[in-house]
């Protein structure tokens, strides 16, 4: 269990930390100067990423050593829902949770404006609705656990 | 079984859905949205009729859905002055089952002594086109207006 929590602490830690990071040096500088010109801000969008990973992977490791008879499990499976809610609203919408997953990007390029939206709006409810579920999952984890000791 | 476990089945297969139906749209609208941007499909032409007194801007699309779910397509054209407001406004709507190819052509009418106003600068104005593309019972969707022009307006 504990091995386990390791090993997937550090693979989140990688996926949503360190990868984001090391992005902006991956990313070719033409594409970035097309991501620039739009006005989306990468750099904030990479770091609220690793933030939320670092706090996702310490997340795992604290479940990985808490018995699952403990409330602190509990309360930690709730709160690595809640970091699994917010990196989605994140995602989906590009750095700013609170577009629910509709973003608009402009760019100019001469006389030209191209005015784009993107609705995914769905994916936030599905989302939604798969961590509402988790979050009772863990519950009735819980309580079943508790029950085995009685 | 545990209520627990087939708890934990029930969400694992809600996170699948979401996870094909993410890829499913997306690779839908990017098919669509990229055959009706290609230089093939698209074509924007004006043809003045003096006769008539008037200017006649067309659009002419053929998008292909190459994805695997059905999409609907809007076009809307517009001409705006410098004040926002629309000389002309013309728009239509078109489903794509998968794997549909359907040409269209969308005209909008000018009235002559505005298209000369524009072109001699005495206004300032703008040829708006917006392509919009919904997929899945229009729950997900990707819209782009392109204004060419003047700038003045919004």
């Amino acid at each position: 269990m504990k091995a386990g929590a390791v090993v997937s602490a550090v693979l989140t830690l990688v996926l949503l930390t360190v990868v984001p990071l090391m992005a902006p040096s991956i990313i070719p500088p033409e594409m970035a100067e097309i991501i620039s010109r739009t006005g989306f801000n990468l750099t904030g969008f990479l770091n609220q990423i690793a933030m939320i990973g670092v706090v996702s992977a310490a997340l795992t490791l604290g479940k990985g050593f808490a018995s699952e008879r403990s409330p602190i499990y509990l309360l930690l499976s709730v709160a690595s829902s809640g970091a699994t809610l917010i990196f989605m609203l994140t995602t989906l919408g590009l750095g700013d949770v609170g577009n629910l997953g509709v973003n608009s990007i402009s760019v100019e390029l001469g006389e030209v404006t191209n005015s784009m939206t993107i609705d995914m709006s769905l994916f936030v409810e599905i989302a939604a609705l798969s961590i509402a579920l988790k979050i009772i999952h863990s519950i009735l984890e819980f309580r079943e656990a508790r029950a085995q000791d009685l | 079984m545990k209520t627990s476990r087939l708890f934990g089945l029930i969400v694992l297969a809600v996170q699948l859905i979401g996870l094909a139906v993410f890829g499913l749209s997306m690779h839908t609208m990017y098919e669509v949205v990229t055959s009706a941007a290609s230089e093939e499909a698209f074509g924007l032409e004006m043809v003045i009729d003096e006769a008539a007194g008037t200017g006649v801007v067309t659009v002419n699309l053929a998008p292909r859905n190459g994805g695997y779910l059905g999409a609907d397509m809007t076009v809307e054209l517009g001409a705006i002055d410098e004040a926002g407001a629309y000389l002309a406004k013309n728009s239509t709507r078109v489903y794509l089952e998968p794997g549909a190819r359907r040409p269209l052509s969308l005209r909008l009418v000018i009235p002559l002594e505005e298209i000369g106003e524009l072109l001699e600068g005495s206004i300032e104005g703008l040829l708006e086109v917006t392509v919009d593309v919904r997929t899945l019972k229009s729950l997900v969707g990707f819209s782009s207006t392109m204004r060419f022009g003047g700038g003045g307006a919004e």
